[in-house]
């Protein structure tokens, strides 16, 4: 794919993402932002605080990556690994698959507070500065770590796409979070 | 102990009783004064694990509870079944309701399906809160019908003979059940074995 077609896409996604949580979260109040519907379910909180986790490993390694990659010519393509290609397929929002997050991304059971969705929107901040960097950069050379197994690597190209999609899937989560938080009534029953 | 102002909460019962508190404001006809007359009577916390019990049958009811999250199923142990009879989870109010209204033994279990997170305000609070406000009363009253109304629905289903349409009307009811509670217990509440609950769904 043209480089430039995808990172202007990615761009749009990401301000399309901040401006969401803007809007939609960053009003809300506690209650709402920590409901539950049940233990194991993540709160609109919950769900920033997994990307959060992620962003503060990926935001630096693909910056990383960006300093070192050989700079690219104009109208470059992102080629795609199969490894590429597979991750970023199973973030796809709407593939209706589920995955159960490995433990140190998994929020369940910490403590969190509206600064999550302060970190979140910082994150994005500096996703959108890695998106104009990666404009002059070349996207396929294979220069960014896997977080669950660093000795495998992505092409900075696959790496902001992963990301990007992985915040879509998340982000409409915490919205399906809200609405069930919006409906939650006292009901009696006997 | 109810109205000591004193009392020092954990974090865990400080941030139920702030659901609590977010969910009793959203009923239009209760006043931030109710609110605040009714948050201090939650004076216990209660954590139960999966397949603990909030009372067995034969113990008395003492208490209303608020469920903060989690799910529970009320069944009635029956010798040679568990007959389920309702559910309940995040953000409902619970008790074995014959017992908490007659002071006498529950012929109810209540157990926990996962971890589950309560409140409680004893019986006697209750009702004095209920004698001494009138929005409150009023509150009572609506969730009473509601339930009663739900009592109706489901007397029908179970004199319905086809399980396809006992399933059907919980559906239409409850529709997030399914996504809560296990499908064996839902089978005993409709009336059916879970294999003609599978073959249904």
């Amino acid at each position: 794919m043209n480089a430039n077609t995808f990172l202007t896409e990615l761009q749009t996604t990401v301000r399309h993402l901040q401006a969401t949580v803007e809007m939609e979260l960053v009003p809300l109040d506690d209650f709402t932002l920590n409901f539950k519907p049940s233990p194991e379910r993540w709160s609109v909180l919950e769900c920033l605080e997994h990307l959060n986790r992620y962003s503060r490993y990926y935001n630096p390694a693909i910056a990383k990556a960006l300093q070192r990659v050989p700079t690219q010519t104009v109208d470059g393509v992102v080629r795609y690994s199969w490894l590429g290609r597979k991750s970023i397929a199973m973030m796809q929002p709407g593939n209706g698959k589920q995955y159960k997050a490995v433990k140190h991304m998994n929020p369940v059971g910490s403590t969190l507070s509206r600064v999550v969705l302060t970190e979140f929107l910082e994150h994005q901040t500096q996703l959108l500065v890695l998106l104009t960097a990666a404009q002059t950069a070349d996207l396929s050379k294979k220069a960014v770590p896997v977080e669950f197994f660093r000795l495998l690597k992505l092409g900075a190209g696959e790496a902001l796409e992963f990301v990007v999609r992985h915040e879509e899937r998340h982000v409409q989560q915490a919205l399906r979070a809200k609405q069930q938080a919006a409906s939650a009534q006292l009901t009696l029953v006997v | 102990m109810a109205d000591d102002p004193a009392r020092v909460y954990s974090s865990a019962h400080a941030s139920k009783l702030a659901s609590l508190a977010a969910l009793l404001r959203r009923i239009p006809y209760l006043a931030e004064e109710d609110v605040a007359a009714c948050l201090p009577l939650w004076t216990k916390a209660v954590t139960l694990k999966r397949n603990d019990f909030l009372i067995n049958a034969g113990q008395v009811e003492h208490h209303l509870y608020f469920v903060a999250s989690g799910a529970m199923r009320i069944y009635l142990p029956d010798a040679s079944e568990e007959i389920c009879v309702g559910f309940a989870y995040g953000t409902s109010l619970i008790c074995s309701f014959p017992s908490f209204v007659d002071n006498r033994p529950s012929d109810y279990c209540i157990q926990a399906l996962k971890k589950t997170e309560l409140l409680a305000v004893s019986r006697a609070d209750f009702l004095a809160l209920l004698d001494s406000n009138t929005n409150f009363a009023r509150f009572w009253r609506m969730e009473l019908e509601r339930v009663l109304v739900g009592r109706i629905e489901r007397e029908i289903d179970l004199l319905l003979p086809e399980p396809e349409r006992r399933l059907q009307r919980l559906l239409a009811r409850s529709p997030q059940l399914f996504q809560l509670v296990p499908k064996k217990y839902i089978a005993s509440y409709l009336r059916m074995t879970p294999e003609t609950l599978s073959r249904l769904r």
